[in-house]
């Protein structure tokens, strides 16, 4: 499985039933480790990409390899499996379980799957201490805080421990820093981007945020791989 | 793919703890309503069947069955008229008839009942699992003036032997009412968990020498009606002195006036009990006595008359058990309402879990088992309640004399029952939850990883 790259697209096609197809995609491949930013206008599909990308969201033609399984045929139990096991997932915002500690909700991913227990090294408790402090979140009067009476941005450091935990293969985040500051926002990326490439795990970074890009190993424009988005776009112009 | 079900559920629960505990402690109580109308139920029945066993007959004057059971047994409710010692004789001798034990009741000592007879009443008198009745101090009687009192009046009390007590006409704790007599106490009985306890025993002829004394002052009218069973007409009247026996009452002679059921003329007693040579004789016998042209008699059998009374109660029992029924499934729509409301708040949270790998089926059993956890803590704090409330009671409620098998119901244990209820409790819960459960099953699915709140 460590061959394959985590995200392989080939002629995706998606559409709710007997609506108008909503994604269809040529190629898209993600390699190991790489860095990717992902772009789009809203309503070129971002979310039903995530979706199907995660396994939670099924019903589509073609083909869509993660991690050297298709998402396709798969069934949605071992979607969620491989979801559980190596993707590490980011929201736009309040990513965290209320009632979990801060070290618990980074250690959930661990308790979820067993191929993320056993990635780390020693006990997920001082992993997930190690993580949160090369995050900068080190201080321990944080650590015992509720996580609800934390700061958007350092909720937001949190779930990137939370997503690093356990060295998934793909770390998928889907505008995380759209409700940070600026300086938050570079120091996030920044965190985020160095602790991926220690875990070796690529990076599909969903942000509107153009002055990033650079930041990325490449950019992609949804609308433009998209030909269900730009062809509709094009009907209507 | 595993899923820490059980820790998820427990933390969530704990996380919104006040809002939990008030429909767990709603659901707590009515399990305690529920258990408790069980609970007395159940004590009131072993309490009122341990009170007598070995006696085959109760023979009194003619009354209603449940009344001649409760007075002499139990010493509640209202008094029965006298019966003649000669009826008594006629039966005592009989040779099919093994011992009798007779009783003559009416008089109290500082609010405990007198209770007049023999010593066959320390050789055979029975309850529980054909318990005798034993001594913890001293012995039967061997003087006219000799008293044998109940573990619980010796107790309450702090009498002991060598004691020297009056006796009171009537119920009412007055001093005008005592007799002049002096009984002295030479025996004390070994707590029974019956009415026993709260007696005091005294001779027949102790109880004659007494009624002797203030006969001048009370001419014979408030006996003459005894052996007729008609002047039981009077049931609906003024009996102060069966009833409340706290009501201090004006004065002794106010007595006189009244029509009360007391019976103590010398030769007269209030009722015997009867222990054939065989059981079955008792049926004969029973016939007999109640066809009897000497006098109005009566024969009831305990064991046939308890059943009555337990028949008289079926229904108000069933009453009760439905209404604490309802309340529980009150209990349970609560927690229910309660669920349902903090579904959407939690679309989030369960959108985390679906993005770490949680399945949709996860989602359902994190919700059944929320529930079942919260409805198993509610049915243990309910019956914690109910046990904690029945050792309150006979901490507090020294003077229970006056409730019938309130021993019997409050030194209750959790046994079978409690675990019916609490399993039952929790899986009517894990049933409701199966509709909130299916409804985050379904948003879950639908939502995937996007929240829409």
């Amino acid at each position: 499985m460590s061959l394959h790259p985590p995200i392989e697209i080939k002629n995706l096609a998606f559409a709710y039933r007997r609506q108008q197809p909503l994604l269809d995609i040529d190629s898209l491949t993600i390699e190991q480790g790489e860095k990717v930013m992902l772009a789009g206008p809203s309503g070129s599909g971002k979310s039903t990409l995530l979706g199907l990308i995660t396994g939670v969201v099924e019903g589509a033609s073609g083909s869509l390899n993660v991690l050297g399984q298709d998402f396709v045929t798969l069934g949605a139990s071992q979607r969620d499996t491989i979801r559980a096991d190596h993707i590490g997932y980011i929201f736009q915002s309040f990513n965290l379980v209320p009632y979990l500690s801060v070290v618990e909700n980074v250690t959930l991913p661990c308790r979820l799957s067993r191929t993320r227990a056993s990635n780390v090294q020693g006990s997920t408790t001082s992993e997930a201490k190690r993580l949160l402090q090369t995050l900068g979140l080190d201080d321990p009067a944080l650590l015992k805080r509720s996580v609800t009476a934390l700061s958007i941005g350092q909720q937001q450091r949190v779930a990137a421990a939370r997503a690093l935990m356990g060295s998934p293969k793909l770390v998928i985040a889907d505008e995380p820093t759209s409700s940070l500051d600026e300086d938050a926002k570079r120091d996030f990326l920044r965190l985020l981007l160095e602790e991926a490439d220690k875990a070796g795990a690529a990076v599909l970074f969903v942000s509107h945020d153009r002055t990033l890009t650079e930041k990325f190993d490449r950019a992609v424009m949804l609308e433009e791989i998209n030909t269900a988005y730009s062809g509709k776009v094009r009907e209507t112009v | 793919m595993r899923f820490p079900l059980f820790s998820l559920s427990y933390k969530s629960l704990l996380n919104r703890r006040v809002s939990v505990f008030l429909t767990v402690l709603s659901l707590a109580l009515s399990v305690t309503l529920f258990a408790g109308v069980e609970k007395i139920r159940e004590g009131v029945r072993s309490g009122f069947e341990t009170t007598i066993s070995g006696t085959d007959l109760i023979i009194g004057a003619r009354t209603g069955q449940i009344n001649l059971l409760l007075y002499t047994i139990f010493r509640i409710g209202e008094g029965t008229p006298g019966i003649s010692w000669e009826s008594y004789q006629i039966v005592a001798n009989r040779p099919d008839v093994a011992w009798t034990i007779p009783l003559s009741l009416g008089d109290s000592h500082r609010g405990y009942r007198v209770v007049g007879t023999d010593n066959n009443y320390f050789e055979h008198y029975k309850y529980g699992q054909q318990t005798n009745l034993a001594f913890a101090a001293g012995g039967e009687f061997q003087n006219a003036k000799d008293v044998v009192i109940g573990a619980k009046v010796a107790a309450d009390l702090a009498y002991s032997l060598g004691d020297r007590i009056r006796i009171a006409h009537g119920l009412v704790a007055t001093e005008f009412a005592e007799h002049d007599a002096e009984f002295v106490i030479t025996g004390i009985l070994r707590p029974t968990g019956t009415p026993v306890d709260a007696s005091v025993h005294v001779t027949l002829e102790g109880l004659d020498l007494v009624h002797d004394e203030p006969q001048s002052a009370r001419p014979a009218p408030a006996q003459t009606k005894a052996p007729d069973a008609e002047a039981h007409d009077h049931e609906g009247h003024d009996h102060d002195e069966e009833h409340g026996d706290h009501v201090d009452d004006e004065s002794h002679a106010d007595h006189e006036g009244h029509d009360h059921d007391h019976v103590h003329t010398p030769g007269q007693i209030s009722a015997f009990l009867v222990g054939m040579t065989s059981r079955p004789l008792a049926l004969r016998l029973q016939g007999q006595v109640n066809n009897y042209q000497g006098e109005a008699l009566m024969a009831i059998l305990p064991g046939v008359t308890l059943q009555q009374l337990w028949s008289m109660f079926g229904v108000a029992e069933t009453a009760l058990f439905a209404i604490s029924a309802f309340v529980i499934a009150v209990g349970l729509i609560g927690m229910l309402i309660r669920i349902l409301a903090s579904l959407n708040e939690r679309r989030r949270e369960m959108a985390i879990l679906r993005a770490l790998g949680a399945r949709p089926r996860h989602i359902f059993s994190l919700l059944v088992c929320e529930t079942m956890l919260s409805a198993f803590i509610g049915a243990l704090l309910g019956l914690g309640i109910l046990y904690g409330g029945f050792a309150l009671a006979g901490q507090l409620l020294a003077d229970s004399a006056s409730i019938p098998a309130f021993d019997a119901i409050i030194s209750q244990k959790p046994g079978t029952f409690d675990l019916w209820l609490v399993g039952g409790v929790t899986l009517l819960a894990a049933l409701m939850s199966l509709f909130p459960a299916w409804k985050a099953f379904r948003d879950s699915l639908s939502d995937g990883l996007t929240i829409r709140v």
